[in-house]
């Protein structure tokens, strides 16, 4: 009796035990520790990089650097998105990525000050995170229409690049002082991109010739992605070739389509398969062949299936900065400045780049007509057209677009509703300062 | 000196004289148990010779014999589940057999059976406040292919859904509808008092990419369980009876009883074996009966053998059994098989203690093509024929061609089971009685999910195992003091404690590149691996007063102090208080003694229940996730200190009755559910950083219905008898407040006002009229917010009839409707959008077909509707509007039992049974194609490991539950 009793007590006693540790997810004050920094810069380029993958997938498809060729489910287009429209209720990944993105960035950055300190000035990992701070920030500022801080009313999207020049600065600031001449390089190159964009076009051009400087023709900083899982790798790459299911994308009817095999630019290149039985497709100056289709047959017709190859592997990375764009932001400056000489002098110096023949242009108008060709070029698939092409419309920048870029391919007007992505659906619901609505208040 | 020799022949004789005296001392006992009413015999009731252990089950034609009874006054008790039990004296008499008959009653309403879920220690029925549901398998005639289908369209209030015809997948049960947004609504499961899994097994798919790369159905642990060796299930169905298992059962319990061994007699054997074929019926239209999967579809087979004995002592019991099931589904590659041993042993070391172990093991597998809402799978590409993602018509040889490639994709996985456990009832003192148990279950789950080299559509090929386990652990104590205080007055005093740990863990292995054969992961040029690991635990203390007075007024009082480890630093122990009262209301004087009425008893019951956050709920914290071979952080967990369980607070009354000298029996409920500090996924604010969503005790539900079930003997002759009943089932959820948070999505979508969860799309308000489609304006004004109704059914009709023919041949047949819910169809709006809708290609007018209708803009003819979901483009188009009201009914079985008049030495008795299941549907008029169970294991499939909560249902990519047609055999000996 005596024994149960004990057994009895033993056993309510053991019951009043409920701690558990449960390993896996890191607590957050663990992130207060310097050894957590590392980390923690990791995650925001990671979360950069996933926001990237999202902003420069769609906003290609609605920007016409690939043509939609029918999926619509997972890595699809959706069927707005195909007709051009940046919807607030189907853009959610793109918002809550790149605003996860900036915030990560921003936070990180405070809380990395006061971890390190006034060492912090000169600290490699808070170059870094300010650098990601940056990019992210031009990120939502070129693809954009509107800025959200941390829960707050909506303000016109050039709210980000004022961030951005903000974190680009300091990042300059301590790189230099701690030996980080690739970050401060980049920071530099970054920041010239959001003066552009600003029309700030004499800082633009300082800072261009800066990096060209001190990084020469070979300067680039990109976002890297990995095989890791799906959420890292190359998006554009794995919706749009034949190792991911979707097929989801083709360089058919698109500017780069004709261009890539008469100039036999490298920098727009695509591949196709041949395939008994399947879809015609005539390439340029060539014989009609059969090839592989894309994923789906829309509106009765099979979509031939050319793959991009800019973004070639899983692994591909996306450029942020070059040279080549340095010297298109000088190439661009002189347009606005009416030396069309110097544009074309900067427009060939990308092309001889990459190797291929220069252009002429005749007066300002085919300079610009050139321009938008180029930047069209160089940045493929880069989250860059959309960007450009507000813009160009927003100052009403004279030149052409190639004629794919306005049509579809059944011959019908082709026109983006928007030329940048809106506040979510989501943002909208849960956060009380901004009204319902398309997401677009600015 | 004495003569040892002598004095061994002595003692030996002495020996043999004293165990003659005591053989010739001992008598035997021989009878039948009957049927009042009908006379007939009463197969499988328990005899027993009170205090000595001795007893026997009746044979089928109700005789029984027991021998060696001691000499002298015995008293015979023999009860049977739904009679009222009999107690006679005998007198036994050295050498000679007493022949004795009993005839029971029958009690519809069983008021004075044991019933032991929800209460501390068993109480009789009729002490019981709440309403009980209970399935005795002695009553079931239809051969049971499983557990689920055991349970399916048999107590009021109980909703089993199908949710596909893949091999192997189990289904949905809710017990009254959903009182719960984010957390789980499948009840828990207990077996023979132990606890054990309720949510169903981790779905097969990679670790790493689109969580749909599999087949995207669940199994369920329910099935694992033998559904022969069940001798009765209990079921509480709210928080008014389940406050005593604390804040995991807002969802109601469902306690499975597995059979023991009997005492006296020699061993008992039972054989049966069943054998069938499953045949996929017609789902699509007249051009394409199966959607395009046609070429695919074949007829299943089924195979089932089970082999169980039972007997023992009064020191001894056992029951032994062992399963066989091996099934090939209605698809390519699809099979399921089945072996399960069960060893249930009680021992009675002493007079005062009593000791029951149970033991359960099972190993199950199965194997299916790729389907559901999966690029990569056979049905998606198969419905989408033009759409797929081969971009091969229908009809073209190359069709079937191509999409055989996808049959390389092997998905296997192979379960393991094993529940062990036991208690030990010690009673010191008389009244008083303490009951120790210890209870471990534990399940396996090894997924394959394995593309090949040279795949179709993963050219390198893609391998991604899952070993996971689950781990039940569970500790009990209850002690139960019976006091009298005269003759009127009885009160029972029990308390205890209950603790579980539940431990979840799996490690998955991850390859891309693989070499050509049969590949590992480690063969994989790319590797990666993947660890989850999470530990609850759930204590609390209990105790209940049960008053009695005249054994016709009780009230129960109960509460339970519940401690969770999920709980936030600043939530305590919360405290689940119950009342329940019931008045047998016929055992007054003044109740008339006449033919119509007859028992009545009367019931309340009020009680709190819940639902605890999960393991890291409570928590800020980052996620691990790796960049490029480094350490990364992502925000993974906003966190909330404050975060406690939600509370369900039930109340429920009715009443059972029998009528018409109890040939009628009739249950009646109404409850009402009011959940409080309701658990909201609350979405964060995406510009704040964290973004997805956080657990927030901010929500108010409300969950209501009735419950009905009549039971009636229509007709009785010596030859024929004809008996019915039916069930009815209503159920209205509503979230009564958002707490401020915005309106969400769990897979359906919850917003105030609206039921949980609710099916938002958009709506057409002229359907039918020959113009262009109306939309009808939705929440905020939104078209795409329209909202239908309930996901759930709010209605559950089932019923039965029972035709009883000369030589104990049977007839039985059940349905089941379920209706007010409304069913979201992915698989027609995925294939709609891509422009290759099968029911718009067969839609004619004047030659041609819908979508060149649509394409030549000569839709004059076309209804609204039909211009709506035959246009690929969004604006007027076929987005969101592929909702139909999901009422539907199916003749759930139809069973035909011979017994076969067999005089073979040993055999007591065989029967051959027919049975077709699912043999017929009917849909309502909005379904143009499909079916509404198919739905894969639940609309909402969270994650690469965990089940998900099931709480939305929507029709995607698969199949649904074929028919099936079962002969069966079944012979005791």
């Amino acid at each position: 009796m005596k024994k149960l009793n004990l057994i009895v007590f033993g056993l309510l006693l053991f019951g009043c035990d409920l701690d558990v540790s449960n390993p896996g997810p890191v607590q957050d004050t663990f992130l207060a520790t310097e050894a957590a920094q590392s980390g923690v810069v990791n995650g925001t380029g990671r979360k950069l990089a996933e926001a990237m993958n999202y902003v420069a997938y769609t906003g290609a498809a609605v920007s016409r650097e690939i043509t939609p060729s029918g999926s619509i489910g997972s890595f699809g287009i959706s069927l707005r998105q195909q007709e051009g429209n940046l919807d607030a209720t189907e853009t959610g990944s793109h918002w809550n990525l790149a605003s996860s993105a900036r915030w990560m960035a921003e936070s990180g950055s405070v809380r990395m000050k006061e971890v390190y300190g006034t060492n912090s000035s000169s600290n490699s990992n808070y170059a870094q995170i300010l650098l990601y701070a940056g990019y992210a920030n031009r990120m939502m500022g070129e693809n954009f229409c509107c800025a959200v801080i941390d829960g707050g009313s909506a303000e016109a999207g050039t709210a980000y690049f004022d961030r951005a020049v903000t974190n680009f600065t300091e990042t300059i600031a301590v790189a230099a002082a701690s030996g980080d001449a690739d970050i401060a390089t980049a920071a530099k190159a970054g920041r010239a991109s959001v003066y552009a964009s600003q029309a700030k076009w004499s800082d633009a051009v300082s800072d261009a010739n800066a990096v060209l400087s001190a990084g020469g023709d070979n300067f680039k900083y990109a976002i890297p992605y990995f095989t890791t899982s799906t959420e890292v790798y190359n998006r554009i790459y794995y919706a749009t070739s034949g190792l991911g299911p979707y097929r989801a994308g083709t360089v058919w009817h698109t500017a780069y389509e004709e261009y890539s095999q008469s100039a036999n630019d490298a920098r727009v290149g695509f591949t196709y398969t041949a395939k008994a039985g399947g879809a015609p497709w005539t390439p340029y100056g060539g014989t009609e062949t059969a090839i592989e289709s894309g994923d789906a047959t829309v509106n009765g017709k099979i979509i031939p299936w050319l793959v991009q190859q800019k973004h070639s592997s899983r692994e591909a990375e996306i450029r942020l900065s070059s040279a080549q764009e340095m010297y298109l932001i000088k190439a661009e400056s002189a347009l606005l400045t009416g030396s069309v000489a110097d544009a074309v002098t900067n427009i060939n110096a990308v092309r001889t780049l990459a190797g291929v023949d220069p252009i002429t242009a005749a007066d300002a108008t085919e300079g610009w007509t050139m321009l938008k060709r180029e930047r069209g070029i160089e940045l493929w698939l880069e989250a860059r057209r959309l960007g450009d092409m507000r813009r160009w419309k927003a100052t009403s920048a004279p030149g052409a677009y190639h004629v794919y870029e306005t049509t579809n391919w059944e011959g019908t007007a082709y026109a983006p509703a928007y030329l940048s992505f809106p506040i979510s659906q989501g943002e909208m619901d849960t956060n009380p300062n901004i009204p319902l609505g398309d997401g677009r208040p600015f | 000196m004495i003569n040892s020799r002598k004095f061994i022949q002595g003692f030996v004789y002495t020996i043999i004289f004293l165990f003659n005296s005591l053989l010739l001392a001992q008598g035997s006992l021989t009878g039948n148990v009957t049927d009042s009413r009908s006379g007939e015999g009463l197969p499988g009731a328990n005899i027993l010779i009170q205090g000595l252990g001795i007893g026997t089950t009746s044979e089928v034609d109700g005789s029984f014999e027991i021998t060696n009874i001691p000499e002298g006054e015995q008293s015979v008790v023999v009860s049977y589940i739904g009679y009222t039990s009999m107690t006679q004296s005998v007198s036994v008499m050295s050498g000679e057999t007493v022949n004795v008959n009993f005839t029971l009653k029958s009690s519809p309403l069983g008021l004075d059976e044991v019933f032991v879920t929800g209460n501390a220690g068993g109480v009789r029925k009729r002490e019981v406040g709440n309403s009980v549901g209970q399935i005795n398998m002695s009553d079931v005639d239809q051969p049971v292919a499983n557990v689920e289908e055991l349970l399916s369209a048999r107590i009021p209030g109980l909703n089993f859904q199908n949710s596909s015809g893949a091999s192997g997948a189990g289904g949905v049960i809710r017990l009254r509808g959903n009182s719960s947004v984010s957390m789980s609504n499948a009840p828990l499961i207990y077996i023979d008092g132990i606890r054990v899994r309720s949510d169903a097994y981790p779905k097969n798919v990679p670790a790493t990419g689109y969580s749909g790369r599999g087949h995207n159905t669940l199994s369920s642990p329910l099935n694992d369980i033998n559904p022969n060796d069940i001798e009765r299930v209990e079921v509480i169905k709210g928080a008014a009876a389940t406050t005593l298992y604390g804040t995991e059962a807002g969802g109601g319990v469902i306690q499975i009883f597995t059979k023991k061994g009997r005492v006296g007699g020699s061993a008992k054997w039972d054989f049966q074996a069943n054998h069938g074929k499953a045949v996929l019926q017609e789902y699509g239209t007249s051009g394409r009966p199966y959607m395009g999967l046609g070429p695919f579809v074949k007829d299943g087979t089924t195979k089932n053998y089970s082999l169980s004995t039972t007997g023992g002592g009064s020191d001894l019991r056992y029951f032994l059994s062992a399963n066989w099931a091996d099934n090939t589904g209605v698809l390519p590659d699809s099979w399921d098989d089945r072996i399960s041993i069960r060893g249930n042993f009680g021992f009675s070391p002493s007079k005062n203690l009593t000791i029951n172990y149970n033991t359960m093991v099972s190993k199950s597998r199965n194997q299916n093509p790729p389907q559901g809402n999966n690029a990569h799978g056979l049905t998606l590409n198969a419905y989408r024929g033009r759409a797929s993602y081969f971009g091969t018509a229908w009809g073209d040889p190359k069709f079937k061609e191509e999409l055989e490639l996808l049959l390389e994709y092997d998905i296997t996985s192979e379960f393991t089971r094993y529940t062990t456990g036991g208690e030990m009832i010690w009673s010191p003192i008389e009244n008083f009685t303490n009951t120790f148990k210890l209870g471990y279950d534990r399940s396996h789950a090894d997924h394959r999910n394995y593309r090949p080299y040279g795949f179709v559509r993963a050219k390198y090929g893609i391998l991604a195992d899952l070993d996971w386990t689950g781990e039940l652990i569970n500790s009990e104590y209850i002690g139960s003091y019976d006091l009298g205080l005269g003759d009127d007055l009885n009160l029972n005093f029990s308390f205890g404690g209950q603790r579980t740990i539940s431990k979840d863990h799996n490690i998955t292995a991850h390859g891309e590149q693989l070499p050509p054969g049969d590949a590992t992961v480690s063969g994989a040029a790319e590797q990666q691996a993947r660890e989850y690991r999470t530990k609850i635990i759930n204590a609390g203390y209990f105790g209940q007063t049960v008053v009695g007075f005249q054994d016709k007024y009780f009230l129960t009082l109960g509460m339970r102090l519940d401690g969770f480890s999920a709980f936030g630093e600043e939530t305590g122990y919360q405290t689940l208080p119950k009342v329940s009262g019931s008045y047998i209301l016929s055992d007054e004087s003044f109740w008339p003694q006449s033919s119509v009425l007859g028992t009545m008893k009367l019931r309340a019951a009020w009680g709190q229940s819940g639902r605890a956050p999960g393991a890291f709920d409570a928590v800020r914290t980052w996620n691990p996730v790796g960049w490029g071979g480094q350490v990364a952080f992502f925000p993974l967990n906003v966190g909330n200190q404050n975060l406690g369980p939600e509370i369900t607070t039930e109340t429920e009354f009715g009443f059972d009755a029998t009528f018409f000298d109890d040939k009628v029996s009739v249950e009646f409920t109404s409850y009402n559910q009011r959940t409080t500090d309701a658990l909201f996924n609350v979405t964060q604010t995406p510009s704040m950083g964290f973004g997805g969503s956080q657990l927030e005790n901010v929500g108010e539900l409300s969950n209501k219905g009735i419950e009905l079930a009549v039971q009636a003997e229509l007709m009785r002759t010596n030859s024929f008898g004809l008996s019915g009943g039916f069930t009815l089932a209503t159920n209205k959820s509503e979230v009564l407040s958002l707490g401020g948070a915005a309106p969400f999505s769990s897979g359906g979508w919850i917003t105030e006002g609206g039921p949980i969860p609710g099916v938002i799309g958009r709506h057409i308000t002229n359907p039918n009229a020959l113009a262009d489609p109306i939309f009808s304006e939705g929440e905020g004004g939104a078209i795409n917010r329209y909202m239908y109704g309930p996901n759930l059914p709010t209605d559950v009709y089932s019923g039965y009839l029972e035709l009883s023919l000369p030589k104990g041949i049977k007839v039985f047949t059940r349905g089941e409707f379920m209706g007010g819910h409304y069913i979201p169809d992915g698989a027609s709006s995925n294939v709609a959008r891509r422009g290759a809708y099968t029911v718009c290609d067969e839609i004619m007018v004047g030659g041609k077909n819908a979508y060149e209708l649509v394409s030549a803009g000569t839709v004059d003819q076309l209804t609204a509707r039909q211009r709506a979901m035959c246009t690929r483009s969004i604006a007027g188009g076929s987005g969101n509007i592929f909702i139909y009201a999901g009422d539907f009914f199916k003749l759930r079985d139809f069973t035909v039992s011979v017994p076969v008049p067999v005089k073979i030495s040993g055999i007591n008795s065989m029967m051959v049974k027919f049975s077709a299941k699912n043999a017929f549907r009917w849909l309502n008029d909005d379904f143009p194609v499909f079916d509404p169970e198919m739905v894969g294991g639940g609309g909402r499939l969270t994650g690469s490991s965990t089940a998900g909560y099931h709480s939305y249902r929507g029709i995607s990519e698969h199949i649904p539950s074929p028919a099936s047609y079962t002969l069966s055999l079944r012979v005791s000996f």
